[in-house]
């Protein structure tokens, strides 16, 4: 298994969607700085505009971008028919490639918390740094399960890049949306939102003040693991579906 | 141990009301070469695929050393080495990046095997350059490189000259046939141009429209198709006699109650037909004939396309 994650890797060097998922880390938290230093914001502020614009809307359009072009590229370059005859085993496969988009999610928290650093470093505030970190960590592995009802679209989509790509697009913004107006969202229909989900348990460590409000809409780790729960088991079924579908001979 | 290493029965394909292969039998007999011939769009690329399971059989069986490989992948296909259709490999590595990832996923255990398979194949080791930005040669060089990586017992080779220069292709069937003189390995090899099939095989099977017309050693087919004496006469027996104990002649062959051929094309066939004559044979024809492959693949195939 560790052969195959590290062959999966391997695979994405010099790869455009790699580097542009880097350069997002990298790139995206310097008009965050900007309107910081504008504002004259502390580290609690960097931070929580970090968590909304960063991880709950560039992470996951990165994420779900790279994870269709990583999903697509053994059809693309019909490399499928050396994996068969060596032979990989399909399930430890898919799992290869669901342990490397959960390894870039974390690669992605971590430039993101190294960024929050920086911009504190630069407004002269870096406290709670270390919460900050381990905060940002439990964001890239949540943020991975919060992607898979996207995944699973890719898997049983075949190469369609344009559909995909726009799903992809519409998942994140649609959850990004109810994210920033901070509507109050039955607990229900959250599964349908993984993103916003992670946000609303995250939120008494993200927000800069918690009020009532917040407080009420928050979810307790309880609602949290069951709507994740609802969200992973569904994905997962059509995951093993689709991948069985298009890749079982 | 089976004499066949491939053997399919009635193997049969089926997409929609298409039938792609139809019934065919197959016998690829260890340690040979066996070319399968047959037009573009035969059916020569899908029954490899069946062979190796990349595609469902619709019926019939298809057998790799004895076994049907349904069930058997792991115990079979390190043993198998094959390209089909155009290689797939990632183009934004380097030739040599694509074989490590292959060489390690298989587990080859050799140190060199990747330095040792684009050394073959003529393709340099740690190049620089990606596979993206490949020639068609340069690409099918390195299929054939991952297919020996691991040097395996058989190797199927769907088309392997496609896009070679004519350099390229004399190296690749030289390579390919030390491969089983010198190795001891069994080829499948598919082609739709004969004089690559002739030039390599020891058994060819003649496929067009998903049939498989003929199976034969290629030393039969020769001994068709090769320049004869066409003579037919009303006593085929006796003809025989006087061509063997007046001529001494031993290579000729007896097609029906009233034809031979005889390959000895120097024969005096003045001579011939006046001692036939002579001995009450009634002589009804006989010509030179110049039958080449490329004529008898068009009889049995019914039509053009072959190079």
């Amino acid at each position: 298994m560790v052969d195959l994650v590290i062959e999966e890797f391997i695979k994405l060097k010099r790869k455009k969607i790699t580097i542009c998922t880097a350069l997002a880390a990298c790139m995206f938290p310097i008009p965050v700085a900007l309107i910081v230093i504008a504002n004259s914001y502390d580290m609690k502020n960097i931070f929580a505009m970090m968590v909304q614009l960063g991880d709950c809307f560039m992470m996951p359009l990165m994420l779900g971008m790279f994870a269709m072009i990583f999903f697509y590229m053994e059809q693309d370059f019909d490399t499928m028919k050396n994996m068969r005859l060596i032979p990989v085993s399909m399930g430890k496969w898919l799992c290869a490639k669901l342990i490397v988009i959960a390894l870039v999610s974390v690669l992605y928290s971590i430039v993101s918390i190294f960024a929050s650093f920086l911009i504190g470093l630069a407004v002269k505030d870096i406290s709670g740094i270390w919460s900050n970190f381990i905060i940002h960590m439990l964001i890239g592995f949540l943020m991975c399960a919060a992607l898979l009802p996207i995944i699973a679209l890719i898997i049983n989509q075949k190469n369609n890049y344009i559909v995909t790509g726009i799903v992809v697009f519409i998942f994140v913004i649609f959850n990004f949306i109810f994210i920033m107006s901070i509507t109050k969202i039955p607990v229900w229909a959250l599964p349908f939102l993984p993103i916003a989900a992670v946000y609303r348990f995250l939120l008494p460590y993200t927000a800069v003040k918690m009020t009532i409000y917040l407080e009420e809409i928050a979810l307790s780790g309880l609602q949290f693991v069951g709507v994740m729960f609802c969200s992973v088991f569904i994905s997962v079924i059509f995951i093993i579906y689709g991948f069985h579908k298009k890749y079982s001979r | 141990m089976s004499e066949y290493v491939i053997e399919t029965k009635q193997l049969t394909k089926v997409y929609g009301d298409q039938t792609a292969v139809n019934a065919v039998n197959l016998h690829v007999k260890r340690g040979q070469i066996y070319g399968l011939l047959g037009r573009n769009g035969a059916g020569k690329t899908t029954i490899m695929k069946m062979i190796l399971g990349l595609t469902p059989i619709t019926s019939g069986e298809a057998d790799i050393f004895g076994k049907n490989i349904k069930g058997q992948e792991k115990r079979v296909y390190p043993r198998i080495g094959a390209i089909i259709e155009t290689p797939g490999f990632y183009p934004n590595l380097t030739g040599t990046e694509n074989l490590e990832i292959f060489a390690r996923l298989r587990g080859t255990a050799a140190p060199n095997a990747v330095k040792n398979a684009l050394e073959v194949v003529g393709l340099p080791y740690k190049d620089k350059k990606l596979f993206g930005k490949y020639s068609l040669g340069m690409k099918q060089r390195l299929g054939i490189a991952n297919a020996i990586l691991h040097d395996p017992e058989l190797l199927i080779l769907d088309e392997p000259t496609n896009g070679l220069d004519p350099i390229g292709i004399a190296e690749v069937r030289d390579f390919i046939k030390d491969l089983s003189v010198e190795r001891g390995k069994t080829i499948l090899i598919s082609s739709h141009i004969l004089s690559e099939i002739q030039l390599l095989a020891d058994d060819i099977g003649i496929i067009d429209h998903g049939v498989l017309l003929e199976e034969s050693s290629m030393s039969e087919l020769e001994k068709k198709n090769s320049k004869y004496i066409f003579l037919q006469v009303s006593d085929v027996s006796k003809a025989a006699l006087i061509l063997e104990h007046q001529f001494q002649l031993k290579n000729y062959s007896v097609q029906d109650d009233h034809t031979l051929r005889l390959y000895d094309t120097s024969l005096d066939m003045g001579a011939v037909n006046k001692e036939l004559v002579m001995q009450d044979i009634t002589v009804i024809s006989s010509g030179l004939c110049n039958d080449t492959l490329v004529d008898y693949f068009k009889r049995i195939t019914g039509g053009e396309g072959i190079g």
